[in-house]
């Protein structure tokens, strides 16, 4: 191998001799267009130069390949159906402050005067405060026993995020507030209403959950004065079923080949099957009419 | 320059055309006056010095409000056509007075040993590159006319009143000096770049901005030296990345001399990552500091062995510590190695070759989008997977 280089080069520009540079004015004059064309270039991202601009981002001294945006990306569509508006921003409660707490089990507290009208079953007044409860041992806990309560834990001071135990995650904001938010793999981006009554969520991880309301399952039933029954429902709500006026609830066959009802409330009703054939017509062969 | 921009369609423009076109005239005359000897060396200098600078900053602002208009933009690349088209002739004009020394020979060698490193920085940036060959080209240019000129403002004075042998001179202020004004070029790309918070480029592309700089330098300072050479085998391993990387010896020490080129991308590597990557990483400022170390340690020590003035103790310490004249090209080998495996994710992680040359405009503007996302809120991707679009 042979060594090109045998002597240590002298990294100084300023060294060389004055006869073997330009003057520098055509230097700074060739630098300038050199940085001209650079910066200019710069204008146009890409090696292909410049191209169509978009809308500017911001002000401020900036080549524009630096704020030139495409439009946004259209929504995704279930087939062909375009997904629900997304979620609301995070919840704040009114004061301002974000909504960092599960729903409560304690009613809400309305100023005298204001609170909202409730509708009364119908039918015979229900027993006070509703059907009576059936009471379940096995589901009842013991007073006695200790009970389990699924506390959230402290959120972290760093800002990262908390893992509850239902799966909802507590940051703690710089204001220190804290904010709750659902799992991101089963958050609700959107929903809709069915026919059926269900509802179905459109997650944020792309799946979809139908949620079916149970049916109203009676829990009590009344049999009313006129007939009627009032089913109280589990979820709050009365039914109220009315039996038909003329439900037969017996039938005697008569000498003449008729039929009487007797009905439910009390009156009869008659069928007489039509005349065979051969028979007068309008000839009564009931013999009450002789 | 001047006719480009002379034809701006908006109204609005016209104050920024006449100035442009006003410091342009400044400095051409001052060129000219300095040629018919009306002037001297010194004085053209800074006329001329005066209308680049107002000359550059109309050139950004025009650059600024290029985003707005599809005109504007194509007028842009008018300019930076015209602009390079001015430089390139002043270049060859100025072929003869430089190669005075060797001939056009060592000239041409050297030129391909820089364009060589150049290609390889190009393809390993490939997949994160955002900027076109424009910038790098004129990155290169301003490097080998615009700041040789001013470096040489700047440091002949000394070396001429103390000599080429003083240590002060020419293994203190110059390396210093030359190294500050090396950066400019990307000082004014940092400094739009971290304006922006909807599009970046990427730590690359300001390292390519920073060693087409250099290797402009190093290509002018070669050719008025009378040197310049190819060779893959001077220095093992590293010449086959660094063909213009010399080889010469100290105190019966074998050397290895990076030259400008890696000095000026390896300190741009340490300043831009630590500026872009601020909020990924605690105590980035350990980059450009190593880097500005490593750099100003090889120059600095390189040029005093130079002079005949440094001590065998002393030499034999500044190689140690250099390990042997090679820190800078293994620092600048491993950065690039660690910033490419960053940002590859950042932008996709996807091989897709055929977007790198030519990038097109599209694939650029999503990778900006990508890295100042990225650089914005301080999460890189961990993997390819996760790194979610891909070229």
């Amino acid at each position: 191998m042979i060594d090109i280089f045998a002597m240590m080069m002298h990294w100084c520009a300023s060294c060389v001799s004055s006869g073997n540079v330009i003057p520098g004015a055509a230097g700074v004059v060739g630098g300038a267009a050199g940085a001209v064309g650079g910066l200019a270039g710069l204008s146009g991202a890409g090696d292909g130069g410049a191209g169509d601009a978009g809308d500017a981002g911001s002000s401020g001294s900036s080549p524009s390949s630096y704020v030139t945006l495409p439009p946004p990306p259209p929504p995704p569509e279930y087939d062909g159906v375009s997904l629900p508006p997304p979620p609301p921003p995070p919840m704040n409660n009114p004061d301002g402050t974000p909504w960092d707490g599960g729903p409560s089990n304690s009613p809400p507290e309305y100023p005298p005067g204001d609170a909202p009208y409730r509708p009364t079953p119908i039918g015979d007044t229900p027993p006070e405060n509703g059907p009576q409860e059936i009471p379940w041992p096995s589901n009842a806990p013991s007073a006695d026993a200790p009970q389990e309560i699924l506390q959230n834990p402290e959120p972290n001071v760093d800002g990262s995020p908390t893992t509850n135990p239902d799966g909802t995650t507590t940051v703690l904001n710089p204001d220190g507030s804290t904010t709750t938010a659902l799992p991101p793999s089963t958050q609700s981006i959107g929903v809709t209403l069915n026919a059926d009554g269900s509802t179905t969520h459109y997650n944020a991880d792309g799946s979809t959950t139908t949620d079916v309301p149970p049916p109203a399952q009676s829990i009590g039933v009344t049999l009313n004065a006129d007939g009627s029954t009032t089913h109280y429902n589990a979820d709050g709500s009365t039914t109220t079923d009315v039996p038909p006026p003329t439900q037969s609830i017996g039938v005697k066959l008569n000498a003449d080949g008729s039929t009487t009802h007797y009905n439910a409330d009390g009156s009869t009703t008659t069928d007489v099957p039509p005349p065979e054939a051969g028979t007068t017509a309008g000839g009564s062969t009931n013999p009450d009419d002789s | 320059m001047g006719a480009a921009v002379t034809r701006a369609p908006a109204t609005g423009d016209r104050m920024i055309v006449i100035v442009g076109g006003g410091s342009v005239a400044l400095s051409i005359a001052a060129m000219l006056a300095r040629f018919a000897g009306v002037l001297p060396d010194g004085l053209a200098t800074i006329f001329a010095l005066v209308g680049a600078g107002i000359g550059l900053k109309v050139a950004l602002s025009y650059a600024a409000r290029s985003a707005s208009s599809a005109a504007r933009t194509r007028m842009m690349t008018l300019v930076s056509t015209v602009g390079l088209a001015i430089s390139g002739l002043v270049v060859l004009a100025s072929l003869p007075r430089i190669t005075k020394a060797a001939g056009l020979h060592p000239f041409a060698m050297d030129l391909a040993a820089q364009l060589w490193t150049l290609a390889l920085l190009m393809l390993v940036a490939g997949p994160v590159r955002t900027l076109g060959w424009r910038a790098f080209v004129g990155a290169g240019l301003t490097g080998l006319l615009g700041l040789t000129a001013l470096a040489r403002l700047v440091g002949t004075p000394l070396v001429e009143k103390l000599g080429t042998s003083s240590i002060l001179a020419t293994a203190v202020w110059v390396p210093i000096t030359e190294e500050a004004l090396k950066l400019l070029p990307v000082a004014l790309v940092l400094r739009m770049a971290m304006r922006r918070t909807v599009a970046r480029p990427s730590v690359l592309d300001v390292t390519m901005i920073g060693a087409w700089t250099g290797g402009g330098f190093n290509l002018f300072e070669n050719a008025t030296a009378g040197r310049g050479a190819f060779s893959l085998a001077a220095n093992p391993l590293l010449s086959l990345l660094f063909p213009s990387e010399g080889k010469g010896t100290a105190s019966g020490w074998t050397v290895a001399q990076m030259g400008h080129m890696g000095h000026t991308a390896l300190i741009v590597l340490g300043v831009s990552f630590a500026l872009m990557y601020r909020r990924q990483f605690s105590r980035t400022w350990i980059a450009p500091v190593a880097a500005i170390a490593a750099v100003l340690g090889e120059h600095c020590s390189q040029n005093a062995i130079v002079t005949g003035h440094l001590n065998s103790v002393v030499t034999k310490i500044s190689i140690v510590l250099t390990l042997g004249g090679r820190l800078t090209s293994l620092m600048l080998i491993g950065g690039v190695a660690y910033v490419i495996a960053l940002e590859w994710r950042v932008v996709g992680g996807a091989f897709a070759p055929k977007a790198w040359f030519p990038l097109p405009q599209a694939e650029a503007q999503r990778r900006s989008r990508l890295l100042a996302a990225a650089q914005a809120t301080g999460r890189v991707p961990m993997s390819r997977a996760s790194a979610g679009g891909a070229a």
